[in-house]
């Protein structure tokens, strides 16, 4: 195969992938001209806001058991009262109370598997591109050989072994989240070393961490943010799966994975039980992915031009 | 081209030993795999006696290499669960899977993309908001939150199907649905964005003007052009699907194929029946992996060089957005 064609690879738009952070101005115009985009910041805030105060906002305590309401059906159907507005479960616990604590579990493992997983991978991803060499082929290496593995199985060993917790399920998921980041950084870097900004910025004597983080980190934040939202929805949907299999967040504690799975058993006799939880975690997943793609179209004017 | 197939070839085993490593390092050095299966009340003198029976009191290094030299021979261990060879458990369970993976990737891929082209073609139609709509879903659609959807709406309320196990036709339907959710979005969300960028080429303005018909210069052109990284993604898609959604497919569907046997091995905490598990599936993923790299290496020579390749992954990112 030693013939090669004269023809080279189709061109693509040689346009970068970094781009400045848009100002806040901009953002929020942005933001009011499309619409998904503002339902599902707005939906995402109100997640937050019903994680944060979820002991103020939820009407009933998430575990408190009337055995007399048990599977009440939801407001609206025959049977349901205003007291459970979706329903309750086999043990007459408030649905929606559990759904607003729920989201409190969702969201701070999101948070803390993305905190933890931008900071490594980041971190590593700027090293193996900024020094190069071998320290680049071990890393990136291991990244590649780590990209490759069946990673829900893993998570679940991992879980089964430290025993279920929300603790064991955050650092199941940390192992393979920073992978991402890494890659990301790494190629990112990898282009803006030869830029004129950042060889100005060393021959100007500045450190090597200095140029590091002060030049180059700056200029990705933009698609590692857009990226942190994407992989949010995609933690927020492993740790529901984990807990689903019953390996994860255990009782007391709630979980909509683990409501999934108590639903399960009732599945003939009341809808509700499945229905509001598997709601509240597709709308979480689906509004992370539509403010993460119109975060990449505000943050690349030329895509913003094309789409 | 030969250097470059012994080079994924080497790159296929170096990883299934990895996963293979990482597992033992997980049952056997994170925690004590006897205090996994004995039962809680078990005394410390009684954990002692099984540890020597097993052999979990040998040095670790001299468990994992025995590990990873009966593995090597197919050797998997004896389930604790079933008292069967775990491999042989393992391999049987895997033509279910395979069936169910098989029927949805073939729907995903002939769905994906008429749709995606569709889309692309007739940007800001009915058409690209409904691909848009469908990919959207797809993605963020939790498998097991479909999959019992499906069961309470078909199968309770309707009676259509049956709520779930292995057998005739019927069997598949909602299975195959659930497990075509998540390629289909994704397949077309990237032929669309994909088919867009090679619209915008200027090697379509030129063909235009010379006067190729739209239907040609789609099909024969664009579309051909779009395929590259399209076809890798399908491979990474169809081995995501082995790895991960059919796990939970089969578990809401009680299908029993190698997903299920995986979880009923972590809840029975049957060690050896994991290893085996996990180590068959990943290696059947790099396997397909290294067969997909070496047939477009085939197709498409210029691939096997170095340089091309990670210009082909950059043209990916940039499609897709993230790092593939």
């Amino acid at each position: 195969m030693a013939v090669t064609t004269p023809l080279e690879v189709p061109s693509y738009p040689e346009r970068p992938s970094f781009q400045r952070l848009p100002s806040m101005r901009g953002l929020f115009r942005g933001l009011f001209s499309n619409k998904f985009a503002m339902i599902a910041s707005l939906f995402l805030i109100l997640l937050a806001i019903a994680a944060i105060f979820a002991p103020w906002v939820a009407p009933h305590d998430p575990n408190e058991i009337n055995i007399i309401d048990r599977l009440t059906p939801p407001v609206w159907q025959q049977g349901g009262s205003t007291t459970y507005l979706l329903g309750t479960d086999e043990l007459g616990r408030d649905i929606l109370s559990r759904i607003i604590w729920g989201a409190r579990t969702s969201v701070s493992i999101g948070i803390a598997v993305v905190a933890f997983s931008v900071v490594l991978g980041t971190a590593t991803g700027l090293f193996a591109g900024y020094v190069g060499g071998w320290v680049d082929t071990v890393i990136m290496r291991i990244v590649d050989i780590q990209f490759s593995f069946p990673s829900l199985l893993i998570s679940l060993a991992v879980v089964l072994v430290l025993g279920a917790s929300a603790t064991s399920v955050i650092i199941a998921l940390c192992i393979d989240g920073w992978l991402v980041y890494c890659r990301l950084t790494r190629g990112m870097v990898m282009t803006l070393k030869h830029t004129t900004y950042i060889e100005a910025a060393r021959v100007t004597g500045n450190t090597s961490r200095r140029v590091m983080l002060r030049h180059a980190l700056p200029n990705i934040l933009s698609p590692l943010i857009t990226l942190a939202t994407l992989e949010f929805a995609r933690v927020v949907l492993a740790e529901s799966t984990i807990s689903f299999l019953g390996l994860g967040v255990q009782a007391p504690a709630v979980s909509w994975g683990l409501m999934l799975n108590n639903g399960e058993d009732y599945l003939t006799v009341a809808w509700w039980l499945i229905t509001f939880p598997g709601l509240a975690l597709t709308l979480t997943v689906l509004s992370a992915n539509v403010v993460a793609s119109w975060l990449r179209v505000v943050a690349d004017p030329l895509q913003r031009a094309s789409r | 081209m030969l250097r470059f197939v012994l080079k994924r070839f080497g790159f296929a085993i170096l990883v299934v030993f990895c996963v293979q490593t990482a597992v033992f390092l997980i049952t056997h050095a994170l925690g004590s795999p006897a205090r996994l299966l004995l039962p809680l009340s078990a005394t410390n003198a009684q954990v002692a006696a099984f540890s020597h029976a097993q052999g979990f009191d040998r040095p670790l290094i001299v468990q994992y290499f025995s590990t990873i030299a009966g593995a090597a021979h197919g050797d998997f261990g004896t389930s604790f669960w079933q008292q069967l060879p775990a491999g042989g458990l393992v391999v049987e369970r895997l033509p279910a899977t395979g069936e169910l993976v098989f029927l949805a990737m073939l729907i995903a891929i002939a769905g994906s993309v008429p749709l995606g082209v569709l889309a692309a073609v007739k940007r800001d139609s009915v058409w690209d908001k409904v691909a848009v709509t469908i990919s959207l879903l797809g993605i963020s659609m939790p498998a097991f939150w479909l999959g019992e959807l499906l069961i309470l709406i078909v199968a309770v309320q309707f009676g259509l199907t049956p709520t779930g196990g292995y057998g005739g036709p019927q069997y598949f339907i909602l299975p195959v649905i659930t497990l075509t959710a998540l390629p289909l979005g994704r397949l077309t969300q990237i032929l669309r964005s994909a088919m867009l960028d090679q619209l915008d080429q200027q090697y379509v303005l030129v063909g235009r003007s010379l006067g190729l018909s739209t239907r040609s210069l789609i099909y024969r052109h664009a579309l051909k052009n779009a395929a590259i990284p399209i076809v890798t993604l399908m491979g990474w898609e169809l081995g995501r699907l082995i790895a991960g959604f059919t796990v939970l497919v089969e578990v809401v569907f009680n299908w029993p194929g190698a997903g299920q046997l995986a979880i009923q091995a972590i809840q029975h905490h049957d060690i050896p029946l994991i290893e085996a598990d996990v180590t068959i599936v990943a290696t059947l993923i790099v396997a397909l992996n290294f067969l997909l790299d070496t047939v477009y290496a085939a197709l498409d020579p210029r691939l096997a060089r170095a340089g091309a390749r990670r210009r082909a992954r950059q043209k990916l990112q940039a499609i897709e957005g993230t790092p593939a």
